[in-house]
């Protein structure tokens, strides 16, 4: 290049750095209501999807988000997402000043390209172009475009108004265009009327413009955010998913669709395999007693091996893959399982959830469309469904935990699918009872033992410590009793009744100095072994509602000695509250001059509640917490 | 704490034979029926060989290529065990010179015993799932089929790579345990290799020589052969514990058996020895003859007109010092990346105003040395990097500036947007840095002396009849107390942060929250509060009982496990100051005062003094909790443990009032 001519370019370069002020872009432009609670606001999100067929999708999706400040840097999304069926054909970013100067262009090759490691998968064929951008000062602003095309109609991408906690939203557009016949479909959820949401519906075109969302606030015991959100979801009767073509207008349909596709055929077990089935099964008639057999069988053959590529995202692996592998994931083990039951002639069916501890999730059931993150199995039992989680190698047979419980599934049988909600376990049934004893000697030392049963969502959060190493143990319990400084553990023995489903710690503990000692007299709090001291946090001003997904129950009835030559001089008063969030009581009674004995009882109800409530909610809470810290006092007589 | 725990005795003692029987492919029905392991019988799985032995291979171009070849045997014995079935192999192909390393994964099998058989399933290609990571890295996934309790996995992998400079980290430890680990290497004695072993275990050693030979087709197509002396080193190291962290532990790697080769010279007949960095003079001049290093601190036109203007009219060192600092720190923003040498060099940094930690600081470097105050880069090892115990290259991760101003050292990190001149992050205070100089001089520099962050609170309250105390309180924190504070909540919506507070000091309420220091600065973060609490009392038969130290109180001894085998780590050296003064209400008396406390474990590692008196009508508690050193040996475990336990019952005592 001769000088001129890069003269020239120079020149055109810098015509345009002058002419890039975006002034729309400009911080200061936001509304108040908008910067309140939020550290970045999405100026301006437009997705424009066009259905050009049954097995093509193309998008175009351009967002300009201002980033106030450091904490809304993690909101700042440059990700982009492909795969053998996703192609991004264009993407390009660019980032303002805080007065709408142009700072910086980003072409495709600025971009890098990465596999999309989940942490659980050892191969996946999902892949990602991000970029990796170093704000220079806050607030920018920062505009994304990007278009792709996919052959996958079947998950049809999702528009979001919100796109996570502390991130309003100033305008944002959704626009969906599709052809006649293919059974266009879409479902509005969480349109609460405070979100000022437009729809507008033309021939083949669907709209959604949203203005002025404020963001939301992330608060204790809120709901997740997908159930606060609003958002909207589309979906096609005649979709593809992964070069698999489909028709499904309701999930009876849907079922079939799964169940004749995905899933016939992948169930045949070799002969050997068989023969074992039956042999294992001996004279045995009972199907549960059976299936508990046959149970046991997968959980010592094989262990749980993520592997995501293409239809086998969806399809499980063939049963006789998994016997020869002893391996698979969950669709592949949950359908292994569903092969050896159909040896023994016991049907099951194969059925998609979303999984997680945390939160319940279920599918939606009015809008038909592949849903779930994870696969069980369900076996027929009378009018209702066994549930069987076929990826652990410990659960008790039967027992879903809080994995999968409460919750709409879809179950897939030969003639179709069917939602269905999975066991919910009532609080009640959630319940931890302990009894036993402490002594409290004339240093104030504790020595005690206590015996505890569980049962239901309680049996989940502890069933595995049967497996912790010895040091783990010690460091477990010695949490749990964090109360009680310089805990020594005496001894630690468990009983884990999988046919009951019912788990039993038995503990023997001591400590010195629990109690304190002033003046002849020892102070100490009579609930020893399970106070409770979870007090929500407080809030100056509560937005979210709240829930309590778990409810729980606890029972203790624990007998207390006090030294020889000692006396009571004081004990807590008994005490009784009774709420909508749930119920409490203590008594502690003395029994004779060395003795008292300690009973609790306390419920914790399941519910949902508004924000309003939860200033009550949390005063119960405490109360509870005060109680239970409540002290005896007693003297040295004579 | 003792360095000497991390450089490990070489003996030379008689071998285990045993070597000869760690074979792949020879599983026995014994081991398969072994239900436990023998030393630790809590143990899901463990392995029971895993060797390494290095050898060089020649290409065409004559060019030595160093060929890791791994042969490793893994029992299961428990169900948690399982996870060892897949076994996953990164090699690196981010080379800029070099070709990418490639693998080769071979014999890969499970053995089961079947009706009192050994039972071998082969893995086959399929199962091994190859994976791009990233532009630097590959894995491999080794899917075992068939594995159940009980089954054995075993696995041959090699990697080939042209890289000679440094041989992969190979680990003698893991979290199993493990029964026999050795790595072998067999170089021609022209190449001179720096061997560095780490960690609490003893690893042994054995070294011999051989004669080798290797026959190459060269480029022409004719076989030469090449005939050598080959130096063999063998390490080795059995019955090695799992290694699982532990609380309070700074990098859990320092403590882990493991082992690096780094190259030290090569040297040929009748050639110039070529050396590869071996003592601190060398390591020096060589990072500063790099072009991403020296170079870089040389460059000074970019910056010349705003130091200029920085500058203009400011004499004392000091100051001019502090004006600089501030000038990199306010127009750089950190992406996050550490090393000491740059990426895209200073000028691309300052222009783009983004760098890795090196371009910040090198730039920094250079233009307080332009501005008269004399300055060195540091090179450091991170906290996360581990011990930067030998002088090589990889043993550095980051750097900063040393400026020296009236005959005192102070460091100074501009990539962090709220540290100043002397405070540095806790990250890189470890062990210590290497002051480098032009001339190939260096200084070791300790980190682990920071200044004493201090946090001093006081508070003034009233105690109602009811118990309820209610009152002011006022938080100071200095130093790097001060620093982490800003970092974490600098710019946060205060009303979230006094929920928060609210919910770390027991719940209690509190009003009228303010903080004043909260951006950059060299005076103290204050913050003050109104508070209300119901929570630090008891009424019991008339009396009130009063926690001494109120929402203050540590609740419960930090160190719980009885057995401890690394060195605790606290952080850097702290101290909080605190003065409670309550006013009692009408109509009562105090019974009684906890008791005086001065509690200590020697040498300075904790302490803590509490101290109690009335005057008139009110209680003035005065308590100092110290920590003075940032790692002490594992021997001081169970006196730092009854001291926890001891401050914790101490704080329990309460201050009794009763009626007047």
């Amino acid at each position: 290049m001769d000088m001129k001519s890069l003269l020239l370019l120079c020149i055109a370069f810098f015509s345009l750095q002058l002419n890039a002020q975006k002034l729309e872009y400009a911080s200061a432009l936001i509304p108040k209501e908008l910067t309140d609670n939020a550290n970045a606001v999405v100026r301006y999100n437009e997705e424009n999807y066009t259905v050009n067929s049954q097995n093509s999708l193309s998008a175009k999706v351009t967002t300009v988000i201002t980033i106030l400040n450091e904490y809304g840097l993690r909101n700042l999304n440059t990700q982009l997402y492909y795969s053998p069926t996703t192609r991004i054909s264009r993407v390009e970013a660019r980032v303002y000043d805080k007065m709408g100067y142009q700072l910086k262009v980003f072409k495709k090759k600025d971009f890098r390209d990465v596999s999309l490691a989940d942490g659980f998968s050892v191969f996946n064929d999902d892949r990602m172009l991000y970029l990796d951008y170093t704000p220079i000062a806050y607030p920018f602003t920062f505009v994304m475009e990007s278009e792709y095309h996919t052959s996958n109609t079947a998950q049809m991408p999702r528009w979001s108004a919100l796109s996570g906690y502390f991130v309003s939203t100033e305008k944002d557009v959704v626009r969906i265009s599709y052809p006649d016949g293919l059974g266009f479909g879409f479902k509005e959820v969480n349109f609460d009327p405070k979100f000022d949401i437009a729809r507008q519906q033309e021939t083949g075109t669907l709209t959604y413009t949203a203005r002025n969302i404020a963001a939301l606030k992330r608060e204790e015991g809120s709901p997740e955010f997908h159930k606060m959100s609003p958002m909207v979801c589309f979906r096609l009767d005649k979709f593809s998913l992964e070069g698999v073509d489909g028709h499904a207008s309701d999930w009876k349909e849907f079922g079939k669709w799964y169940h004749d596709r995905l899933l016939s055929g992948t169930d045949e077990l070799p002969e050997e395999t068989q023969a074992k089935v039956r042999e294992l099964i001996g004279q045995e008639k009972d199907p549960i007693k059976i299936a508990r057999k046959l149970y046991q069988y997968v959980q010592d053959r094989t262990r749980y091996v993520s592997i995501q590529v293409g239809i086998g995202g969806y399809k499980p692996m063939k049963a006789a893959d998994v016997d020869r592998l002893g391996y698979g994931d969950c669709k592949a083990l949950s359908n292994y399982m569903r092969a050896l039951l159909a040896v023994a002639d016991i049907p099951s069916y194969f059925t998609l959830v979303y999984a997680g501890d945390d939160s319940r999730r279920g599918l939606m059931r009015d809008f038909v469309s592949p849903q779930g993150n994870h696969a069980i199995l369900a076996m027929p039992n009378g009018d209702d469904y066994i549930w069987l989680e076929c990826t652990s190698q410990v659960n008790p047979f039967g027992f879903q935990g809080m994995f999968t419980d409460g919750r709409e599934v879809l179950v897939i049988k030969p003639e179709g699918g069917e939602i269905t909600k999975t066991r919910t376990f009532a609080e009640q049934h959630n319940s931890r009872l302990a009894s036993g004893n402490f002594a409290i000697a004339e240093d104030s030392g504790i020595t005690g033992a206590v015996v505890t049963r569980s049962k239901g969502a309680a049996y989940d959060a502890v069933y595995r410590n049967e497996r912790l190493s010895p040091k783990d143990k010690e460091k477990f319990y010695k949490n749990s009793y964090a109360n009680i400084s310089n805990l020594k553990l005496d001894k630690i023995e468990f009983r884990n009744d999988r046919e009951k489903v019912e788990f039993t710690e038995a503990i023997q503990l001591s400590a010195p100095a629990y109690g304190n000692v002033s003046t002849g007299r020892i102070m100490f709090a009579v609930n020893a072994l399970n106070p409770y001291s979870e007090t929500p946090k407080r809030y100056r001003n509560r937005q979210n509602p709240f829930e309590v997904e778990r409810g729980f129950f606890e029972q203790d009835e624990i007998a207390i000695s006090i030294p020889d030559g000692f006396a009571v001089e004081a004990l807590p008063s008994d005490a009784s509250l009774k709420t909508k969030f749930g119920e409490y009581e203590c008594k502690i009674v003395k029994q004779d001059d060395k003795n008292i004995l300690y009973k609790r009882t306390f419920l914790m109800k399941d519910g949902s509640y508004s924000s309003a409530e939860y200033d009550e909610y949390r005063q119960f809470c405490e109360q509870v917490a005060r109680f239970d810290s409540a002290k005896a006092v007693i003297y040295k007589k004579g | 704490m003792k360095r000497a725990i991390f450089i490990i005795v070489f003996l030379f003692c008689g071998f285990v034979s045993e070597a000869q029987k760690m074979q792949l492919g020879k599983v026995t029905v014994a081991e398969l029926g072994q239900k436990t392991h023998q030393i630790d019988t809590s143990a899901a799985a463990a392995v029971l060989f895993s060797k390494a032995k290095t050898t060089f291979k020649i290409d065409r171009e004559h060019h030595f290529k160093a060929v890791h070849e791994y042969n490793v045997k893994i029992k299961i014995y428990k169900k948690e065990g399982l996870g060892q079935a897949n076994q996953e192999i990164a090699y690196y192909i981010g080379y800029k010179q070099l070709k990418p390393e490639q693998l080769r994964v071979e014999d890969a099998a499970t053995y089961n015993l079947v009706g009192g058989q050994v039972k071998r399933t082969k893995v086959s290609s399929s199962e091994v799932f190859k994976e791009k990571v990233n532009e630097s890295w590959k894995t491999a996934t080794v899917v075992f089929p068939d594995v159940k309790i009980g089954s054995i996995i075993e696995f041959k992998y090699t990697v080939t790579s042209e890289n000679i400079h440094a041989f992969p980290n190979f680990r003698f430890q893991r979290s199993i345990p493990v029964d026999y680990a050795e790595y072998v290497s067999e170089i021609p004695v022209n190449y001179q290799y720096k061997i560095l072993t780490n960690g609490l275990f003893p690893i042994q050693s054995k070294v011999d020589t051989k004669s080798g030979s290797q026959s190459f087709e060269n480029k022409y197509g004719q076989t030469n052969s090449l005939q050598y002396t080959l130096k063999v080193v063998t390490l080795s190291a059995s019955e090695l514990p799992a290694l699982k962290s532990e609380d309070y532990v700074d990098n859990v790697d320092n403590y882990r058996a493991s082992v690096d080769h780094e190259l030290e010279l090569i040297q040929f007949p009748d050639a110039p020895v070529r050396n590869f960095s071996q003592t601190w003079e060398s390591l020096t001049q060589t990072i500063y003859k790099d072009e991403d290093f020296g170079a870089q601190i040389k460059k000074a036109e970019y910056f010349m007109d705003p130091l200029k203007r920085a500058l203009a009219g400011t004499e004392p060192k000091a100051e001019r010092m502090k004006k600089v600092f501030s000038l990199v720190q306010d127009r750089m923003s950190w992406n996050n990346r550490n090393g000491f040498y740059t990426a895209d060099g200073v000028e691309k940094a300052w222009l783009n105003q983004t760098g890795n930690v090196a371009e910040i600081n090198l730039m920094l470097v250079a233009m307080l040395n332009m501005a008269g105050v004399e300055t060195y880069p540091v090179l450091i090892s991170t906290i996360d990097h581990g011990v930067p115990a030998f002088p090589n290259q990889t043993s550095f991760n980051y750097v900063v500036a040393c400026a020296i101003v009236d005959g005192r050292k102070v460091l100074m990190d501009a990539s962090n947007k709220y540290t100043t001149p002397g405070i540095v992050p806790a990250k890189i205070l470890n062990w210590s840095g290497r002051l480098v100089r032009q001339d190939g001089s260096s200084e070791e520099m300790s980190l682990t002396k920071p200044e004493l962050s201090r946090r001093s609170y006081s508070l003034m309250g009233e105690v109602r009849p009811d118990g309820t105390v209610q009152g002011k309180t006022r938080v100071q924190m200095s130093e790097l107390a001060g620093f982490e504070f800003r970092e974490r909540f600098s710019g946060t919506n205060k009303e979230s942060y006094a929920e928060r507070l609210e919910q770390l000091y027991d719940n209690i309420e509190i009003d009228n929250y303010a903080v004043a220091n909260e951006n950059r600065s060299t005076d103290p973060v204050v913050e003050t509060f109104d508070f209300t609490t119901a929570k630090h009392s008891e009424v019991i038969g008339g009396k009130l009982y009063i926690d001494p130290m109120l929402f203050f109180s540590m609740h419960a001894n930090p160190f719980t496990t009885e057995e401890r085998l690394m060195p605790v780590f606290f952080g850097y050296p702290r101290q909080s100051r605190y003065i409670i003064i309550l006013k009692i209400p009408d109509g009562f008396a105090v019974e009684s005062l906890p008791e005086s406390v001065n509690i200590t474990t020697g040498e300075n590692v904790v302490s803590f003094r509490l101290a109690c008196q009335t005057a008139g009508n009110s209680i003035t508690i005065s308590a100092t909790y110290e920590t003075g050193q940032m790692l002490v040996g594992s021997g001081f475990y169970p006196s730092i443990k009854g001291f926890f336990g001891e401050m914790v019952a101490k704080e329990k005592q309460k201050i009794v009032l009763k009626k007047a």
